[in-house]
């Protein structure tokens, strides 16, 4: 019963109240994402490991990798596949925040075999699941590069479709590299006018040490690109007057709820 | 041998203004507004008395038209009568005759670096000279005026004998000198300007952070597959490897 009151579909309200996941977004930030999943989906697909995971990461903290995780996982359960967004960042866990869920069942019970998979997750929308953190772990790197985390990656990948994995900054903290040569590589999350040139250097030196595959970089709290790409008058006219035609993340959101509440009351009845 | 060389393009310039305007107008502002307050309620105001004189050849005689050959002529008389004012010797008959005056009336004498600091002479490429004396004392602006007056016939006798000084206009009252507000603003507005874009310019060069797509594809090899517009960051959660962990 209470697993069934978990898998509820987490509010529509409640994702957009948080300004990272608010749908409020204006057309390009959407559809930023959209450009995204397609590059990822190339890089995915041309990665030398076929694997579904993305480990998403980056130098230092608060360089909107876990908004990344999040949004880029929500872009790519639009394309009616089955998404998967785990928070691997134990030391400070972000995902539960965004989706206003608790942490108190994730990934570290599901390594430790503490709880099943279906207890475990969190249905966001149709296509995209939730994995939390988990509750605290005094050992987040060696539970990361553990056998159990290996044969739990290959469960989840023979149940979806891709798999986003929000991991702590490289350079704190080495999480990120315990586990990442299981998946098809590492995405960067590179802040505008925050993430240093030296500390990105060593950042993918780091990473190339490993023998890990770097799927790219994504250039985050990008402050040019609404300028250049958005002129006043030109592109914007001419775009954004559609843009309410545009299958928003959290318009589908809405939907699906919608839908749902429907069949709900239907089957009330 | 591979030499590092670090360009600075124009379009860098052009960056750093749009992106630090601000900054540089209202360090420019400030910058007026303290020349601006200084200039006009304390600054000294100073006090210019001046005198003119012609000179020419004792041959010619006073006519009532000269030649050009005659100015030209003339002219290099006064060009080295001016250079001749501010000359030690010069200097210093005139802080002699000043300090013997001073004496007489009871004044504090004067140095001859404060005589030299305050005159200054002027020529438009003509027979005339013009000698301008300054002070914050109107009077001792007129005294000096007065004591070159009295000793330049002699001066410019004693270097070109055959020449005839005629004083034209005699030490004048001294008066007070504009103490130039609008300029004096205008110009600490623009150094104001100038020094605050240099820093904007500086830190701009020292800043290693990535600043675009075309940053990032120039200085790295690794694909860069999207750019995410602007999203709100938390200001609670401020960068810094010393906070990161701390469960919320």
């Amino acid at each position: 019963m209470a697993a069934a009151a978990k898998k509820k579909p987490a509010s529509a309200v409640s994702i957009r109240r948080k300004a990272r996941l608010d749908l409020s977004h204006d057309f390009e930030y959407r559809e930023a994402y959209k450009a995204l999943r397609t590059s990822i989906m190339f890089a995915i697909a041309s990665a030398p490991n076929k694997s579904k995971s993305i480990v998403v990461s980056s130098s230092e903290p608060n360089e909107c990798k876990s908004t990344l995780s999040s949004n880029l996982a929500i872009a790519l359960a639009q394309m009616e596949v089955k998404v998967l967004l785990i928070d691997a960042d134990f030391r400070n866990p972000t995902q539960h925040k965004i989706f206003e869920l608790s942490n108190n069942r994730g990934l570290a019970q599901m390594i430790a075999n503490l709880t099943r998979l279906e207890d475990a997750v969190n249905h966001i929308m149709p296509g995209l699941d939730l994995l939390t953190s988990g509750s605290f772990v005094p050992n987040p790197s060696e539970l990361l590069g553990s056998g159990n985390m290996a044969d739990l990656l290959k469960r989840l990948e023979n149940a979806y479709d891709y798999i986003i994995i929000d991991t702590p900054p490289i350079n704190v903290v080495t999480d990120a590299l315990m586990f990442a040569d299981m998946t098809c590589g590492i995405l960067l999350a590179v802040r505008q006018n925050e993430t240093n040139q030296l500390s990105l250097s060593k950042v993918i030196e780091s990473i190339n040490l490993t023998n890990i595959n770097i799927l790219g970089a994504v250039l985050t709290a990008d402050q040019g690109s609404r300028i250049k790409k958005h002129p006043r008058g030109s592109y914007s006219y001419r775009y954004n007057p559609y843009s309410h035609y545009v299958h928003s993340p959290t318009e589908y959101i809405r939907e699906s709820e919608a839908a749902a509440s429907a069949e709900s009351h239907e089957a009330d009845r | 041998m591979e030499h590092s060389e670090k360009t600075v393009k124009l379009s860098s310039f052009l960056k750093v203004v749009q992106q630090s305007w601000i900054l540089i107008l209202v360090v420019g502002i400030l910058c007026a507004s303290a020349a601006f307050v200084y200039t006009s309620f304390f600054k000294t105001q100073e006090y210019q008395s001046s005198m003119r004189l012609m000179v020419y050849n004792t041959n010619w005689g006073e006519k009532a038209t000269y030649s050009t050959s005659d100015i030209s002529a003339s002219s290099a008389i006064v060009e080295a009568s001016i250079t001749a004012i501010k000359e030690g010797m010069v200097i210093s008959q005139v802080t002699q005759l000043l300090n013997d005056n001073f004496e007489k009336n009871g004044i504090a004498p004067i140095t001859e670096k404060q005589v030299k600091s305050m005159v200054s002479a002027s020529s438009d490429e003509s027979m005339y000279m013009t000698i301008y004396a300054r002070s914050e004392s109107p009077n001792l602006s007129k005294l000096v005026i007065q004591a070159y007056e009295t000793l330049m016939p002699d001066i410019i006798n004693g270097i070109f004998p055959a020449s005839t000084i005629k004083i034209t206009t005699s030490a004048t009252e001294g008066t007070p000198i504009s103490k130039k507000v609008i300029p004096t603003s205008l110009l600490a507005f623009l150094a104001g300007a100038a020094l605050s874009f240099t820093v904007a310019l500086m830190f701009d060069m020292m800043d290693t952070t990535i600043k675009s797509e075309d940053d990032f594809r120039q200085k790295f090899q690794i694909p860069l597959l999207g750019s995410i517009p602007d999203c709100e960051s938390t200001s609670a959660n401020k960068k810094g490897a010393y906070t990161y962990g701390s469960r919320r």
